[in-house]
């Protein structure tokens, strides 16, 4: 079981909402706008892969 | 089995914990969590029904129904497990009419798999109608 994800998910959020309103803070709203798109991308990415594999399984089981 | 129960238990409670603590800030992230949480314990249980189908399969064939209408009962029971996981998704994010267009669509995915099933009592209804008239 791979819950290390859910971890490295969790990081990130915090992470990108940190930098968010530092940014925010200073000054640069189009940019902490940029951040969320940024992390809100590499996190789907990361869960593209589990979405996949699950189709995988519910074909293989299911015989879809 | 209760490793895979405690396991499940464990990562579910802190996917809970990490998706709550995110939504104030970042809720599309928080989304996103609860998706894979939801998709992983998926993954794990689907894993641990593969020898119980395996059994059904060879109960059905030693019973001597044709293990195609089993597939077809399978085959509802996938379409049904991924709307439902859509649909559970698309409504925690605030999304309801996402995810009323998502059981629909899985309503007429199933409807299509049984309209064959269907065919074939109607036929059998029908023979034994005209049998019987014939016969009386």
């Amino acid at each position: 079981m791979e819950v290390d994800l859910i971890f490295k998910i969790a990081a990130i959020g915090i992470i990108v909402s940190v930098l968010n309103q530092l940014l925010i803070r200073s000054g640069r709203e189009e940019q902490g706008m940029l951040l969320t798109l940024a992390g809100l991308v590499v996190v789907l990415s990361m869960v593209v892969a589990q979405i996949s594999d699950l189709f995988a399984t519910v074909k293989a089981v299911f015989g879809l | 089995m209760t490793a895979v129960l405690t396991g499940i238990v464990g990562l579910l409670l802190c996917a809970a914990l990490l998706a709550v603590v995110l939504r104030g800030q970042r809720p599309e992230i928080a989304m996103v969590l609860s998706l894979l949480a939801g998709i992983l314990v998926m993954v794990v249980l689907l894993e641990q029904l593969v020898p119980l189908l395996r059994t059904l399969h060879r109960i059905t064939e030693r019973g001597g129904v044709e293990t195609e209408s089993l597939l077809v009962v399978l085959k509802a029971a996938g379409i049904s497990l991924l709307t439902q996981l859509t649909a559970d998704t698309c409504r925690d994010a605030g999304e309801n009419a996402l995810a009323t267009k998502a059981e629909l669509a899985g309503r007429v995915l199933l409807l299509t798999l049984a309209v064959p099933l269907f065919e074939r009592i109607l036929t059998l209804v029908l023979r034994l109608v005209q049998g019987a008239e014939v016969g009386g």
